[in-house]
């Protein structure tokens, strides 16, 4: 079957919540504030932040962008509506202030509309976040979706309205070089 | 001849690091609209390279970095496709006028839609080139914007790039290129 060859801005190397095709950027636009250290609050939440790609794509990295305090385990993973395709499964988090990397991935996505999740065990856990106003804000500003008592991250989803004030900064890249 | 629908995507005359098609996170990890400041080369012969998206093919008439006020050194800079093959670059020049935009003179070429990176390496660790270097997201701005460097024995950006994550925290040079 033909199928028309991609127009318009190539998809980025590296999909991450604050890139265009995240919502980030917007939110930190929107309140002109820096990234900040933000403790996850409630233990086994998971968040969804939606992503689009207009080609396929292979992702060998999964990167979250660890706060001033590590604690317990997270879990990224890519969704597709409710159905979990990819997730790194439970990861020790560790490194303060820093990036820290799943490697040996190979997750392949044809273009289309996702989510990326995270989730973690830990109420203490920090990542670096754009914080929001407050939930409803959030869910209209992200389009993004949150599930409570999601750890490990489940499939399928039961997705809720983002409800949450922060955006976390993770990804997934396409290189092996972070 | 089959019918080619008109692109109406719209591609600026000049593609700095500063634009969405090199790295629209850039404004949020670099200081959010920071004014570019001068930044030491961080290592000699050390490159950089920084992605670059076209959406619809483009004829390039130069590629360009801005100097800052301690000129030293040769500078090299490269096109590599998204495999990391160098499709151009400039000649090896020395790096002169200081505080102004460089742009060594090379010959246009048609630039597809695609994915690319442009490579810039110093030879010399006094130079300075204007860019940012304050970050919103704490350490490894550099990596969260996909920029990747590589040591190299030279000044001459290689064939193929090899990049590893990069050691620079928060670098991002004022590079780019303008198209025809």
């Amino acid at each position: 079957m033909y199928a028309a060859p991609p127009t318009g801005m190539p998809d980025p190397f590296f999909i991450h919540t604050f890139t265009d095709d995240g919502v980030g950027g917007p939110i930190i636009s929107l309140n002109a504030q820096a990234l900040t250290s933000t403790a996850w609050g409630t233990a086994n939440l998971a968040l969804f932040i939606p992503f689009t790609i207009t080609e396929r794509h292979t992702y060998v990295r999964a990167c979250v962008c660890n706060g001033a305090t590590v604690a317990g385990n997270f879990d990224v993973g890519v969704y597709r509506g409710t159905a979990r395709l990819f997730s790194t499964g439970t990861t020790a988090q560790a490194g303060v202030s820093q990036m820290q990397v799943v490697t040996g991935l190979s997750w392949t996505l044809d273009p289309g509309d996702y989510y990326l999740a995270l989730a973690t065990n830990s109420t203490t856990a920090t990542f670096m976040c754009g914080n929001i106003a407050s939930g409803g804000y959030g869910m209209a500003v992200t389009g993004g979706k949150q599930q409570t008592t999601a750890f490990v991250l489940p499939n399928p989803a039961t997705l809720a309205n983002y409800a949450t004030v922060f955006v976390p900064l993770f990804g997934i890249f396409e290189k092996t070089w972070v | 001849m089959s019918y080619g629908a008109p692109s109406l995507e719209r591609v600026p005359i000049m593609i700095n690091v500063s634009l969405l098609q090199m790295m629209m996170e850039a404004r949020t990890f670099f200081g959010g609209g920071a004014t570019p400041s001068d930044r030491t080369w961080p290592v000699a012969n050390l490159a950089l390279y920084l992605p670059l998206l076209i959406p619809k093919k483009i004829n390039v008439a130069n590629m360009f970095w801005q100097n800052g006020a301690t000129i030293s050194g040769n500078v090299c800079m490269g096109l590599y496709n998204e495999a990391g093959t160098r499709l151009q670059q400039t000649t090896i020049v020395a790096h002169a006028g200081a505080s102004a935009i460089q742009a060594p003179s090379i010959t246009a070429f048609d630039l597809p839609r695609g994915r690319y990176w442009l490579g810039i390496a110093f030879s010399s660790a006094t130079a300075t080139i204007r860019g940012f270097g304050t970050s919103a997201v704490g350490a490894d701005a550099n990596k969260w914007c996909a920029i990747g460097e590589e040591a190299l024995g030279s000044t001459q950006i290689p064939t193929t790039m090899t990049p590893v994550a990069s050691a620079r925290n928060v670098f991002l040079p004022f590079i780019g290129i303008t198209r025809n």
